[in-house]
């Protein structure tokens, strides 16, 4: 049986197991591109205030992801 | 004083762990194994592993066939599938996503993410290419001499203890074991002293 078949069926099946495991893929996959567009707009010269905004989440949330990261500009305070 | 990176980040680990990427990169297993390594150890330039293991008949081409055996059987150490088949059951299409990143900001804006501050904690995931399995991690960065591997023979012996039951499956389908390979490993090694 090929992967693709045997994957579809157990999704079919709502096995936990693929539905947990394509959840985490997910998460993983969403955090990678918002990493990626906050690289961007920082390179863009985007304030953090800017950023939270446009993500739909507080300056605090922001800060707790990423004020200890070393991004360009200035720093969170 | 030379600064470590990280533990396990000695020079024969590190191109090991590259060539076992690409392995699990090229045949799109979405996870790195231990049954990447064994590959990588078959093709490395350090023969000492390679020889132990063309002892038991065990070669490249074959080993990849095993691999690719039992990794599309289920029996190998990472999730059974890959990250583009799991977001797929969401309605999520993973190689569009990829390609409109590429195009949008270049092809190598994931490789680029991770060498920033900004992408340096996150997990390894979907994007970036396969997960290490906790076999693996284990038997390259865990219980082992601070000084790192002198040879691949030794990297060899640790991926033998790490009680990995995909590799065991694989050296089974070669018609060999852990056990007669650690006991080969060993003899071998302790001649070389």
């Amino acid at each position: 049986m090929s992967e693709a078949i045997s994957l579809a069926e157990a999704a079919s099946h709502r096995d936990p197991q693929v539905g947990l495991a394509a959840v985490a893929a997910l998460r993983q996959m969403v955090d990678q591109l918002e990493a990626l567009q906050v690289k961007a707009a920082r390179e863009d010269g985007w304030t953090w205030e800017r950023i939270a905004g446009a993500l739909g989440i507080t300056r605090q949330s922001v800060h707790r992801k990423y004020a200890s990261r070393r991004f360009p500009g200035r720093r969170i305070t | 004083m030379t600064r470590r990176t990280g533990p396990g980040r000695d020079q024969i680990t590190s191109r090991l762990m590259a060539a076992a990427r690409q392995e699990a990169d090229r045949c799109r297993h979405g996870y790195v194994g231990c049954e990447h390594l064994l590959l990588a150890l078959l093709a490395d330039k350090d023969p000492t592993a390679r020889d132990i293991l063309a002892g038991h008949k065990i070669t490249l081409p074959a080993a990849r066939g095993a691999v690719a055996d039992v990794i599309s059987s289920g029996r190998g150490d990472g999730p059974r599938w890959n990250a583009g088949d799991l977001l797929a059951t969401l309605g999520v299409d993973l190689p569009a996503i990829q390609h409109q990143m590429r195009a949008d900001y270049g092809p190598h804006a994931i490789d680029e993410l991770y060498r920033s501050p900004v992408g340096r904690r996150l997990p390894w995931g979907p994007l970036c290419g396969p997960h290490m399995a906790p076999e693996l991690k284990k038997a390259l960065f865990t219980e082992r001499d601070r000084a790192g591997f002198p040879s691949s023979g030794h990297v060899l012996l640790s991926l033998l203890d790490a009680g990995s039951s995909g590799l065991g499956a694989v050296l089974a389908a070669l018609g060999s074991s852990p056990d007669r390979l650690r006991l080969a490993a060993t003899e071998r090694l302790r001649a070389a002293r």
